[in-house]
């Protein structure tokens, strides 16, 4: 066997270490990538950015601990920016797991703003529903009636009490809130089209992995979504964007998370090509030789 | 014949037509109905689990029976029961025993999984892109421009952001496009063919 | 009040002030939409509307500064029954009464049809008279010829494989519940398969992601063995309910494919990210794999690591190509022609918006053909 017919077989077990040591090495040295927005990001970053302060904006986290990595960091770029914009922020979950992953965002971000000097209001600045079982009939649920759906928060406090709670008590249905993102692994967006933008004229965002990403990109031009945060990429750029926001604001730098970890995939992504090319020359190498056999 | 033939047949023949008459209806008495037809639809999921549960268990207990694969079937077993009775002696707020092997066992095993998938996509392409015709070459050329300008390359490189944009954009949302619209009628007939009863391999046989 | 109201109705039109309410159309009933319209020299007022229900309750729903001579509003969470009036007062900044008026009386209705939703249910209507012809055409005997599906025509000759080598099918039916399109079609395909492989006394292992979607696959197996003669051959502990975590499924299934040497793998329905999970693990194996599926994005990672896919709609009428019922391929042929009759409508859209004096008529109708 020659040295190209030996590399076109070469065993997974080296692609996949090759593979391993290019994505852990820019996590361990700490690589920070300086991303720039793309388009779809941008579309969600300036509806946020352009929401005036005190209108509302509901989270829906539906992913589990498999997709953290891409969508958790997401999640917490999106409610800093809101909450710098002084936008108020509801969050809920459609599934089980993710309910502490949300509530886990929710925390996190609340805390960083008291480290920050700025410490929010539980109940008047952020509210967390936590999850509610139903899925479709949830999302319809809001349009109707949102106290019904939601009577009392994660908590156990009611969200119509106008005292503790006055951000959920004013919220009456799709009518009182500005913007849903939904962030999710699968396919909670469609469902979320379906009831809350087709039925109540809601206007949706979706923060999705990558690798379902492509299913949401034709619902942009058409209008049913305002924008689309794709992956960890998307992730980076806004994480990238709100600290500095946040450093110009509140003096205060965010941990970073998606900014570190989107070199890892873009030294992964070089690694494909890599391999990708490496395939082909000893492709085109042993048909050259077998010409020359012939 | 009645009970698993005809009776099924009627109750999907008339939920069909009701379901499908609900979404041009939007009078609330409707919405109501609609309401408690999901409803239904989640406690009859209720009852199933039941049922599936009892069917993996007894896979488990006919494999250790057979001698095969005990460790990983009792893995299993005790990790189902074992899981079920710490929520229920310790229930699953946040600082309980349930919660704490899900965040350090559940939560790495599922990112584990997630994570494969670089390496599958890895050696997928590896194997699979090959310029073997001028169809091929132009897919790989496509596949490496997209790879490229959707990395943060592409925030340097503008022009290849652009085109990336453009491919995902124009002629891959036109295809998927083409291929929603198959797919959409395609569910529209099949709908059809179950309401009307002439498919009807699905209830078996 | 009621008093005011009446005086205000006997006085007639205000010359500098008017207001119309109006029943929101096609909607689930309960919301009114107020159109204001004011004089300029009212500009810098200020403006009360009280909404005044027939009982007599009254709300104000709007108090603020006038800014502009037209001021649309939309009243909600009202009775579908009880008429309402809006009575609008416009006072100066310092409190003093400039000029008053009361709108109409309208009754918040919901209603039974959504108007807007006629073309889309004309539509459906005019797709399923054709879809119901060309069935009739087959049951009189017509032949319709289909393009063969190179996926399907694979299917016999996997599971004869199978058979040879004296391993099991391993059969998944996808991550979807059973309401979903892709879940039947794919419970039609297993209900053929199982008979073939009853025929050839192969096994066939099903791992099921979905509690009902098991126990609905666990009768069509069932079924399709005894359909086929062969009931003695069902193993109830190979059609089994795995998990319902998407990537302990993923894990399962790649177990089994690993430790029973699965040598054909069906991979039929609607699958997430961990469809390349499955699809490169059954490749590693060195079993064939034949996909199905209408997850778009998903589609890739099947055409890369599986032997055949079948793609988007040729998962529907794979199980019609199968069981040979004329009523059922002639669908597939509704379907072209439906296709055709939408790329048709598309190309008078696309040529009637770059022609000035037609693209306003096409945005008009845009919300009766998405509608809402």
């Amino acid at each position: 066997m020659s040295f190209w017919e030996k590399l076109s077989k070469l065993p997974r077990f080296w692609i996949y270490l090759g593979l391993l040591i290019v994505m852990i090495l820019p996590i361990v040295l700490k690589i920070k990538a300086h991303p720039k927005m793309g388009l779809e990001t941008r579309l969600v970053y300036d509806y946020i950015d352009h929401m005036k302060p005190g209108s509302v904006l509901l989270m829906n986290f539906t992913y589990g601990p498999s997709s953290m990595p891409e969508l958790h960091p997401m999640a917490k770029a999106v409610m800093r920016h809101a909450l710098l914009r002084g936008v108020k922020v509801i969050g809920m979950s459609l599934n089980i797991e993710g309910t502490g992953l949300g509530l886990d965002v929710f925390n996190s971000v609340a805390k960083e703003f008291q480290e920050a000097g700025h410490p929010l209001q539980y109940g008047k600045d952020y509210v967390y529903l936590g999850y509610k079982t139903g899925y479709a009939m949830v999302i319809r649920g809001i349009g109707g009636d949102f106290h019904e759906t939601f009577p009392v928060d994660y908590f156990g406090h009611s969200t119509s009490d106008e005292e503790t709670m006055p951000l959920t008590a004013r919220i009456h249905n799709y009518d009182d809130i500005d913007l849903v993102i939904d962030f999710s692994a699968s396919g909670s967006g469609a469902t979320w089209i379906t009831y809350a933008y087709q039925q109540f004229n809601q206007k949706i965002a979706i923060g999705i992995t990558a690798v379902m990403g492509a299913d949401y990109q034709q619902y942009i031009r058409t209008g049913q979504l305002v924008g689309l945060l794709n992956g960890m990429k998307a992730a980076a750029d806004y994480e990238a964007a709100v600290a500095k926001l946040m450093e110009k604001e509140l003096h205060y730098t965010p941990p970073p998370y998606a900014t570190v970890g989107i070199t890892a995939v873009t030294w992964a992504q070089l690694y494909l090509i890599l391999m990708v090319i490496v395939g082909n020359l000893a492709f085109f190498m042993i048909r050259k030789q077998q010409r020359r056999r012939r | 014949m009645f009970f698993s033939r005809t009776l099924p047949m009627i109750l999907v023949f008339v939920m069909g037509v009701i379901g499908a008459s609900l979404y041009f209806i939007p009078h609330p008495s409707a919405q109501a109905l609609e309401n408690t037809l999901s409803q239904w639809s989640i406690a009859i999921g209720s009852f199933a689990i039941f049922l599936a549960i009892t069917s993996l268990i007894r896979r488990y207990i006919t494999n250790i029976k057979r001698g095969k694969e005990v460790v990983y079937n009792l893995v299993a077993l005790i990790s189902l029961f074992g899981m079920a009775l710490l929520g229920l002696i310790n229930g699953t707020g946040p600082d309980s025993v349930f919660q704490k092997i899900f965040i350090n066992v559940q939560v790495p095993l599922d990112a584990t999984m997630f994570s494969l998938l670089g390496f599958y996509v890895t050696s997928a392409a590896y194997r699979a892109f090959r310029a073997r015709n001028v169809e091929a070459t132009l897919l790989l050329l496509t596949a490496i421009l997209v790879i490229l300008g959707i990395s943060t390359i592409g925030d340097s490189q503008t022009w290849l952001r652009d085109l990336q944009e453009w491919i995902m954009n124009v002629p891959n949302l036109a295809q998927k496009r083409g291929i929603t619209i198959g797919v959409g009628l395609g569910m529209i007939a099949t709908s059809v063919k179950i309401i009307l009863g002439i498919e009807r391999n699905w209830m078996g046989g | 009040m009621v008093k005011l109201v009446l005086l205000l109705l006997l006085t007639g039109a205000n010359s500098k002030l008017s207001v119309k309410a109006r029943d929101v159309p096609d909607d689930g009933g309960g919301r009114t939409q107020i159109i204001v319209k004011l004089d300029n020299s009212l500009i810098g007022d200020i403006m009360r509307i009280t909404r005044i229900e027939d009982n007599g309750v009254k709300k104000d729903i709007y108090v603020g500064e006038v800014k502009d001579t037209v001021i649309r509003l939309g009243d909600r969470e009202l009775s579908d029954t009880m008429p309402v009036r809006y009575y609008v007062l416009v006072n100066t900044k310092t409190g003093k009464f400039v000029t008053q008026t009361v709108s109409n009386s309208v009754i918040p209705k919901a209603s039974l049809f959504n108007k807007k939703k006629l073309f889309l249910l004309l539509l459906a209507i005019f797709y399923i008279a054709i879809l119901l012809s060309y069935m009739s055409k087959a049951q009189k005997g017509q032949e319709l010829y289909l393009r063969p599906i190179a996926g399907l025509a694979e299917v016999d000759n996997a599971i004869g494989r199978a058979t040879e080598m004296g391993r099991p099918i391993l059969y998944s039916t996808g991550l979807l519940g059973v309401t979903d399109v892709s879940t039947i079609a794919a419970l039609n395909i297993l209900a053929y398969i199982t008979k073939k492989v009853a025929a050839y006394e192969t096994r066939i292992i099903v791992p099921v992601y979905d509690p009902i979607v098991y126990t609905v696959a666990r009768e069509v197996v069932k079924d399709a063995y005894t359909a086929a003669g062969r009931p003695d051959l069902f193993k109830s502990e190979d059609v089994f309910f795995l998990t319902q975590r998407q990537f302990a499924y993923a894990a399962g299934v790649s177990g089994i494919m690993v430790r029973e040497k699965t040598a054909t793998n069906f991979f039929m329905g609607y699958f997430f990210a961990e469809s390349l999970i499955l699809a490169e693990t059954g490749a590693a194996t060195g079993a064939i794999q034949i996909a199905g599926t209408d997850a778009i994005s998903q589609l890739p990672f099947f055409v890369t690591a599986c032997d055949y896919t079948l793609m988007g709609e040729e998962l529907y009428a794979a199980g019609a190509y199968l069981a040979k019922d004329p009523r059922l391929t002639a669908t597939i042929k509704g379907q072209d022609v439906m296709k055709a009759v939408l790329v048709g409508f598309l190309l008078l859209l696309t040529i009637a918006a770059f022609v000035p004096s037609l693209s306003a008529k096409v945005d008009a109708i845009k919300p009766y053909v998405v509608g809402k």
